[in-house]
C-alpha cells in the first residue's frame, strides 16, 4: 500500500509540490475578486442590518450614466497617470544617464538621489503640504522673494493636479532612474564604440542606439509607474482628500470614500471592478508593447 | 468552593478599600457614594465600550475607570479609536450582531439617524425613569435643555450628551481697535468689517472659516439659519435651493473669496486655528472648542488678544448648530443595566465636574456654573457661549439624514464652487438635486 502511495506521489510530484502555493494564491486572489464582483451586483450598506439586496447591473448603470463623480474621477486618474509616467520615466532616464558616468562622489550622488523614494510617502506628503501652503508655506515665500507671484498650489482646482504631479515626480523619479541605471549598465559597449568611430553625434547615438536598446527597460519602468500612478492614493488623500471640491479625486480615492466613509459597499464593489479592469487593461497593453518587435 | 471564598475575600478587600478611600479623601465624597442607591447591584458583570479618541475619553474617563470598578464591581473594557477607525470598527462589530459591544459613542449630528435606523441604540428613557437603576443624584434635568436634545434622535432619547459645542465669532481685539472697527452685530456689519480689516498687501485677511468640501458644511450652517433657512423641511426633504439657503451660501462664499486667505478651499478647522493663532486673520467663525488653543501662549501668538462674540444675526436671528458626542447603550448588549450604570457614572455630577476642571465644555448646568470651570476661561467666551446656547439648533451641523458623509460632500462641493466664483443659485440647485437623490436612495 505504502509503496503505492509513494509511487503516486512520485508520479504527480509536479502537481503536488506547487499545489499549496496555487491554493493559497487562489484563496487570496480569486476568492476576494469573485466576492467583489458578486457584491457589485448588490445594494449593501455596511451599517445596515439588512443583508445585500440583489440589484443586478443597477450599480453599473448608475456609475456610467448618472454618477456625477465617476467620469471626473476617471479623467483625473488618466491625466495624472499619463503625466506621472511621462515625467518620471523621462527624468529617470535623464538622471540615469548622468549617474552612469564616472565622476568623483558618484556613490554618494546615487544614494542621495534615492532618498525621496525611501522616505515615507505620508510623511513626505505632509511636508509638501506645509511647504505648499499659500499663506505660510515656504514655496510661495521663495517665489515672492525672487519677484514672482505665489501659486495656490493644491488649494486651487486649476493648479492642484500639476502640484500633485510635482510631488509624485519628486517621489518616484528615483525608482525609474534606478531601473534605467540597471538597463544602461547592461548595454553592450561595441555598438556605441563603433558609432563614435563613425562620427555619430551624442544625440544620434541616444536616438538610434540607446533608446532602441533600452526599449524593454523603459517599458518595464512605464509599466510599474502606470500601475502605481493609476492606484495613487496616499499623497492625494493626505494633501487634498480629492479637493478642492472634487478636482483631484482619483478613482482610488472615490472607491475609498464610497466604501469607508459612505459605507456603501455594493456600489464601491462596482467601482472596484471597473477600476480593476482599467488597471488590468493598461498593464496588458504595456506588456503587449514590450513583446511586439519595434 | 475555592472560587467562592476567593470572590468573597476579594469583594471584602474591595469594600474595605472603598470605605478607606471614602474616609481618607477629604473634600467631595467619591463619585456616587450616596446612601440609598445600590451601586453594587450588577457587581461581577462586564461591559465593553467602543469610543472615539478625545481628551474626555483619554484623560477624564480612562484613568477613572478603576474607581467605577470599585464602586460597582462591574468590569469595564474601554476601547479608544481615532474617529474614522472608530466608525469602521463599530460598524463591523454591530453588523456582525455578536452582542459583544455594550455601549459606544456617537456624534449624533453625524451618526444619529444612521445608527437609529440600523437599530443600534437602546433608548434610555426607561432606565432614566426607573429609580431601581438610576441614582437620584443623576438628575438629568441638570443638563441644559438644548443639550438633552442633542441626544434625542427622531424623538428617541438615545444616550447622554458629553461635551457640547456651538459656533462663535473669534476676533482680534487689538486689530479692531487700531482699525476702529466695532464688533459686528449683523451679517451686513460682519461683511463690512471683514472688508475693512483685510490688508492683502501685508498678507493679512479679514475673515476665515472652513472652505474645505465636507468640513465647510458645518460653518456654512449659521449663514443659512441666520438668513432664515433650514437644512430640511418637515418631510425630511432638502431646502438647499430655498432663497435663504442660496443667500447664505452666496454670502459665505463671497466673504471667504474676497476677505479670506488664498487657498481657502483647502482650509479645514485646523487651518482656521493655525491662521488665527499665527495672527494672519482678524476674524474667524468656528467651533467654540478652540478657546484653549487660542489662549495657550505656547501654541498661539494671539493669546490674550482675542475677543469672543455670538455669530452676527441676520433676518432669521442668530443660530448656530449645537453638537456633541453622546454615549449610548448598544441595543445588542446583554448587560444593558450594567452599561447604563456606567453611563450614569461617566455623566454624573462629579465626573462632569472633573471634566469642567480640565476645561472641557460640559452639558451640565451645575458643572458649567462651578467656579472650577468659570475661572481661567475668558469671561467673554463664557458669556458668548451661554448667549448662543438657547438659540442654537441641536445636531443641525448638516442635514440630519442617514447618509451624512455623502450629503456633506454634495453640499461641500457647492460651497467650494461658490468660493471659486460660480453662481450660488446654480451650485445650490445642484446640491439640492444630489442631496434629494441621496435621501431617496438611503431613507
Amino acid at each position: 500500500m505504502a509503496g503505492g502511495v509513494e509511487r503516486w506521489v512520485e508520479r504527480h510530484l509536479r502537481w503536488i509540490l506547487p499545489a499549496p502555493a496555487v491554493i493559497a494564491m487562489a484563496l487570496l486572489l480569486v476568492v476576494p475578486l469573485v466576492y467583489t464582483a458578486y457584491l457589485s451586483l448588490h445594494e449593501w450598506y455596511a451599517s445596515s442590518v439588512l443583508g445585500p439586496r440583489l440589484v443586478w447591473l443597477d450599480n453599473y448603470a448608475q456609475l456610467f450614466l448618472r454618477d456625477e463623480r465617476f467620469w471626473p474621477a476617471f479623467r483625473v486618474t488618466l491625466v495624472f497617470t499619463v503625466g506621472a509616467v511621462a515625467l518620471t520615466v523621462t527624468l529617470g532616464l535623464g538622471i540615469a544617464h548622468l549617474l552612469i558616468r564616472n565622476f568623483p562622489g558618484r556613490g554618494l550622488a546615487r544614494t542621495l538621489v534615492l532618498l525621496p523614494m525611501i522616505a515615507t510617502p505620508v510623511a513626505m506628503a505632509l511636508v509638501w503640504m506645509t511647504m505648499m501652503s499659500p499663506t505660510i508655506g515656504v514655496l510661495n515665500y521663495v517665489l515672492r522673494s525672487v519677484g514672482l507671484a505665489g501659486s495656490a498650489w493644491v488649494s486651487s482646482p486649476r493648479s492642484v493636479i500639476p502640484s500633485l504631479l510635482l510631488v509624485e515626480t519628486w517621489m518616484w523619479t528615483p525608482m525609474t532612474a534606478l531601473i534605467c541605471l540597471a538597463g544602461l549598465a547592461t548595454l553592450p559597449s561595441e555598438p556605441f564604440e563603433s558609432a563614435r568611430v563613425d562620427g555619430a553625434s551624442g544625440w544620434q547615438i541616444f536616438w538610434h542606439l540607446t533608446l532602441p536598446f533600452m526599449r524593454s527597460t523603459l517599458v518595464v519602468a512605464a509599466l510599474f509607474r502606470t500601475i502605481d500612478a493609476l492606484k495613487v492614493f496616499d499623497i492625494v488623500y493626505v494633501m487634498t482628500e480629492g479637493g478642492p471640491g472634487f478636482a483631484s479625486e482619483t478613482l482610488n480615492l472615490y472607491v475609498f470614500q464610497t466604501s469607508f466613509k459612505y459605507l456603501n459597499l455594493g456600489y464601491a464593489s462596482a467601482l472596484i471592478v471597473v477600476f480593476f479592469t482599467l488597471i488590468l487593461g493598461a498593464s496588458m497593453l504595456l506588456i503587449q508593447v514590450r513583446r511586439s518587435p519595434p | 468552593m475555592a472560587t467562592w471564598t476567593r470572590r468573597i475575600a476579594l469583594g471584602g478587600m474591595a469594600a474595605v478599600l472603598v470605605a478607606f478611600l471614602g474616609w481618607s479623601v477629604s473634600g467631595p465624597p467619591p463619585v456616587g457614594a450616596q446612601a440609598g442607591f445600590d451601586w453594587k447591584r450588577y457587581s461581577g458583570k462586564q461591559v465593553r465600550f467602543l469610543v472615539n479618541s478625545h481628551d474626555w475619553t483619554n484623560e477624564i474617563i480612562r484613568p477613572a475607570i478603576p474607581e467605577f470598578e470599585q464602586l460597582t464591581g462591574i468590569k469595564v473594557a474601554w476601547e479608544i479609536f481615532p474617529e474614522d477607525q472608530f466608525r469602521q470598527k463599530l460598524a463591523v462589530e454591530m453588523v456582525s450582531g455578536s452582542g459583544s459591544v455594550d455601549g459606544f459613542m456617537s456624534l449624533t449630528s453625524w451618526d444619529g439617524l444612521r445608527f437609529l435606523k440600523a437599530g443600534w441604540y437602546e433608548p434610555i428613557q426607561k432606565y432614566l425613569s426607573n429609580p431601581a437603576v438610576t441614582s437620584p443624584q443623576f438628575a438629568f434635568d441638570d443638563f441644559f435643555p438644548n443639550t438633552r436634545q442633542i441626544a434625542t434622535v427622531d424623538g428617541h432619547l438615545i444616550g447622554v450628551p458629553l461635551y457640547p459645542e456651538v459656533q462663535l465669532l473669534y476676533y482680534r481685539k487689538d486689530v479692531f481697535k487700531t482699525k476702529n472697527v466695532a464688533v459686528p452685530q449683523t451679517m451686513e456689519e460682519w461683511e463690512a468689517a471683514a472688508k475693512k480689516l483685510t490688508d492683502k498687501s501685508n498678507n493679512f485677511y479679514g475673515y476665515v472659516s472652513r472652505g474645505k468640501r465636507s468640513a465647510a458644511v458645518y460653518t456654512l450652517a449659521p449663514y443659512i439659519f441666520n438668513f432664515g433657512g433650514q437644512w430640511l423641511d418637515k418631510d425630511h426633504q432638502p431646502l438647499l435651493s430655498s432663497p435663504a439657503a442660496v443667500k447664505g451660501l452666496e454670502t459665505y462664499g463671497r466673504m471667504l473669496r474676497e476677505y479670506g486667505p488664498p487657498g481657502v478651499v483647502n482650509v479645514h478647522t485646523y487651518e482656521v486655528v493655525d491662521l488665527m493663532s499665527q495672527g494672519r486673520v482678524a476674524m474667524a467663525s468656528d467651533s467654540s472648542n478652540w478657546v484653549s488653543s487660542f489662549e495657550n501662549p505656547t501654541k498661539s501668538k494671539v493669546a490674550g488678544l482675542l475677543g469672543y462674540a455670538r455669530i452676527p444675526r441676520g433676518p432669521g436671528g442668530s443660530h448656530t448648530p449645537l453638537i456633541s458626542w453622546a454615549i449610548s447603550i448598544s441595543a445588542q448588549s446583554k448587560n444593558k443595566e450594567a452599561a447604563w450604570y456606567f453611563l450614569q457614572w461617566a455623566a454624573s455630577r462629579e465626573m462632569v465636574l472633573r471634566q469642567a476642571k480640565a476645561k472641557i465644555p460640559v452639558a451640565r448646568k451645575s458643572a458649567w456654573e462651578s467656579p472650577e470651570f468659570q475661572s481661567g476661561l475668558p469671561k467673554e467666551w463664557l458669556s458668548a457661549f451661554q448667549a448662543t446656547l438657547p438659540d442654537s439648533y441641536p445636531n443641525q451641523a448638516n442635514p440630519v439624514v442617514v447618509a451624512v458623509p455623502e450629503t456633506r460632500d454634495a453640499i461641500g462641493a457647492a460651497i467650494v464652487a461658490v468660493i471659486e466664483g460660480q453662481d450660488a443659485k446654480d451650485a445650490a440647485e445642484r446640491a439640492q438635486k444630489s442631496v434629494a437623490e441621496i435621501i431617496k436612495k438611503t431613507q
